[in-house]
């Protein structure tokens, strides 16, 4: 009974009696669509531009890359973990890609080969980060820094530092070619399959079961005797392989291999997961809202730019929209102790 | 049993082993390479790692209790932005400026925290762009210089004598100050009662979020003084002058043997971390290492500082 009791009393140390839960309850699950379609509404009228065929191709394009790597950082978000190591594997995947590809640096001609070479060396890294996470117990925050700085490290060897420019016309026509009459852009084509074909395997597939499970109570699942280092190992493999991707998606859409090609990405990765409304605690949110949070902030960076509101604030308020998202959804009873 | 006998080894390797990291290191590039003793090389040790050293007491501490900040490298942009042209405009007005400024950015994040109760990491994660953004609206997205007349301001900072400068001793101070804080002090046993169980450190009545937001303040303080010391050797600013600053940050508070699980370190290991990563790098300089490995040794030691020093026990579910 005094246990109950204290047990009670500790609740109520991280719970308002307002309780934030009901209303995230009341929002989850609609409150990234709701936020999309009501942004579309009000740039379509405040932006006179906004609203047209141009710029709808605009916005799928842009937010290709995002989606891709947004939908990775969700599926390791879905586990309770978090993988940092996006830019140095972009980075150096990107590198390697356009090595291999026809290039002013060398002769070599693999053409798409060197995709899935990419991939590869992403998915290399993904599975080095899995077993280091798991096998040496490092928080994944830890192990993804260091292991994404060896990435970086390595991409910088490879080149020296120099950006390597590409002439390969099939390597470009990625990011060049626009499909059913210049309207839909490939590289979203392919993003978009990606997402769903991940959210195939987290919803039909008993890997995905687990990996909701493992997110939603990890000691329970310990329990049950599944094999959680496996699953973990297997989700940052594929997190790794498709953070490879974007990498040479990347040099497909700007034409050279750089090793500051990804800056940037694991902030917008992470706040399209956020804001599509995956709770960093694991086990809530679905794979098609890391597509929603991705296409919601590139129609709020292109919408604030049609306004013409200084390009200097919108970092500001893309940070201020992940404080506010994640203080709606985070589950406070789950996690108990806010660290 | 055997596991338990491990970890109970472990932890006595994870006091002594970053002082014994310094000394072996110290010892091997000495032989290596006799210039590595000279004057004026050992300043440079110095310099480096008092730039660290300073901004990593502030993040020691919101380690300490389990947190992570991560809006420092954006917040050093802010700072020495601010701090320039506070310089250009006012002279020696600009200190205590600075400091009034780096403090109430703490603040922000530890408010943050403390009124939406999210987890720290998105907290500062979203502070950091915050701040980013206003480090390019003052400074108009470009590097900004001394103006030459306010040189004065300045340049007794970095003042030499031997291979000593002001720099160092204000990180001598800090670290003085800041270690009698965390032993002597009511918030620093406090510090370490949260990072190493939060539940039981509220049931015994304490006051969690105060502790957290001056751990944070301190953080935003320590933060603007690393920021005086960057602009004094950099005599300029830009907003990119601060995110490369947050990996090595980290990494020096973490090498030093402080555990992000919280609780364990302090002020003493984040000083041996500093000096730890600042000889390695310096000295894999002075040795010939090429600088294209630098990156990738950084990151493996990362790794194995983390692995060596992380306690365990403790966290019974690794995220």
């Amino acid at each position: 009974m005094i246990v109950v009791k204290m047990k009670q009393d500790t609740d109520d140390f991280f719970l308002k009696k307002y309780s934030r839960e009901k209303i995230a309850l009341l929002i989850s699950g609609k409150a990234s669509f709701i936020a999309l379609c009501s942004l579309i509404v009000i740039f379509s009228f405040s932006a006179h531009n906004f609203f047209s065929l141009s710029n709808l191709t605009n916005i799928l394009d842009l937010s290709a890359i995002l989606l891709l790597t947004s939908t990775a950082m969700t599926f390791v978000l879905m586990l309770g973990s978090i993988d940092l190591s996006v830019e140095g594997i972009a980075g150096l995947t990107g590198i390697v890609g356009a090595l291999m590809v026809k290039n002013f640096s060398n002769s070599n001609d693999y053409g798409l080969l060197s995709i899935i070479i990419c991939i590869l060396i992403g998915a290399i890294f993904g599975l080095l980060n899995g077993i280091v996470f798991t096998k040496l117990k490092i928080p994944s925050f830890m192990t993804t820094l260091g292991l994404g700085a060896v990435a970086t490290g390595v991409g910088i060897l490879v080149t020296r530092g120099y950006p390597v420019i590409i002439t390969d016309q099939s390597i470009r026509g990625l990011a060049l070619t626009k499909l059913l009459g210049g309207v839909i852009p490939l590289l979203f084509v392919i993003a978009i399959t990606i997402n769903l074909l991940i959210w195939f395997v987290s919803e039909r597939t008993i890997l995905g079961r687990h990996v909701i499970a493992i997110g939603g109570d990890e000691a329970i699942v310990k329990d049950l005797g599944i094999k959680i280092d496996l699953v973990k190992i297997i989700v940052f493999a594929i997190s790794g392989a498709m953070f490879g991707l974007a990498g040479m998606l990347l040099v497909a859409r700007l034409g050279a291999g750089d090793i500051k090609n990804s800056i940037g990405l694991l902030f917008d990765a992470v706040a399209a997961s956020l804001i599509g409304g995956i709770a960093i605690t694991g086990g809530i949110g679905k794979i098609p809202h890391a597509a929603i949070g991705a296409i919601t902030l590139t129609i709020l960076r292109n919408g604030m730019v049609l306004l013409g509101i200084s390009p200097y604030i919108q970092q500001g308020v893309v940070g201020t929209i992940i404080i506010l998202t994640v203080a709606v959804t985070i589950e406070r009873k789950k996690i108990g102790v806010i660290k | 049993m055997k596991k338990i006998q491990f970890k109970k080894s472990n932890i006595d390797l994870t006091k002594l082993l970053p002082l014994v990291a310094v000394i072996t290191l110290f010892t091997f590039f000495s032989l290596r390479n006799s210039q590595f003793l000279g004057l004026y090389n050992i300043g440079n040790i110095l310099d480096f790692a008092n730039t660290y050293f300073i901004a990593g007491i502030g993040l020691t501490f919101v380690i300490l209790i389990g947190s992570i900040d991560l809006s420092i490298g954006a917040m050093i942009s802010l700072d020495t932005i601010i701090f320039i042209i506070m310089i250009n405009a006012l002279g020696f007005w600009a200190y205590p400026i600075i400091i009034v400024i780096g403090i109430a950015l703490g603040l922000f994040n530890g408010v943050v925290l403390m009124r939406l109760k999210i987890p720290s990491f998105i907290v500062t994660l979203g502070s950091s762009g915050i701040f980013m953004s206003l480090a390019l609206i003052f400074s108009g997205a470009g590097p900004i210089g001394l103006v030459p007349k306010q040189l004065h301001t300045l340049s007794f900072l970095t003042a030499r004598i031997g291979p000593f400068t002001v720099n160092h001793l204000l990180g001598l101070i800090l670290f003085i100050v800041f270690q009698i804080i965390q032993n002597k002090t009511v918030f620093g046993k406090t510090v370490y009662a949260v990072g190493h169980s939060e539940v039981t450190t509220k049931l015994s009545g304490l006051p969690i979020m105060r502790t957290k937001l001056i751990s944070f303040t301190i953080s935003g303080l320590c933060t603007a003084l690393a920021s005086i010391v960057i602009v004094s050797i950099m005599l300029s600013a830009a907003p990119s002058t601060g995110p490369p600053y947050m990996l090595l940050i980290i990494a020096t508070v973490v090498v030093g043997g402080t555990s992000l699980s919280g609780g364990i370190g302090g002020v003493y290991n984040t000083l041996l971390g500093s000096l730890l990563l600042s000889m390695l790098r310096n000295g894999m300089n002075v040795i010939g290492i090429n600088i294209y490995y630098q990156q990738i040794i950084y990151g493996a030691i990362i790794i194995a500082a983390v692995s060596l020093t992380l306690d365990r026990s403790k966290i019974k579910i690794v995220k």
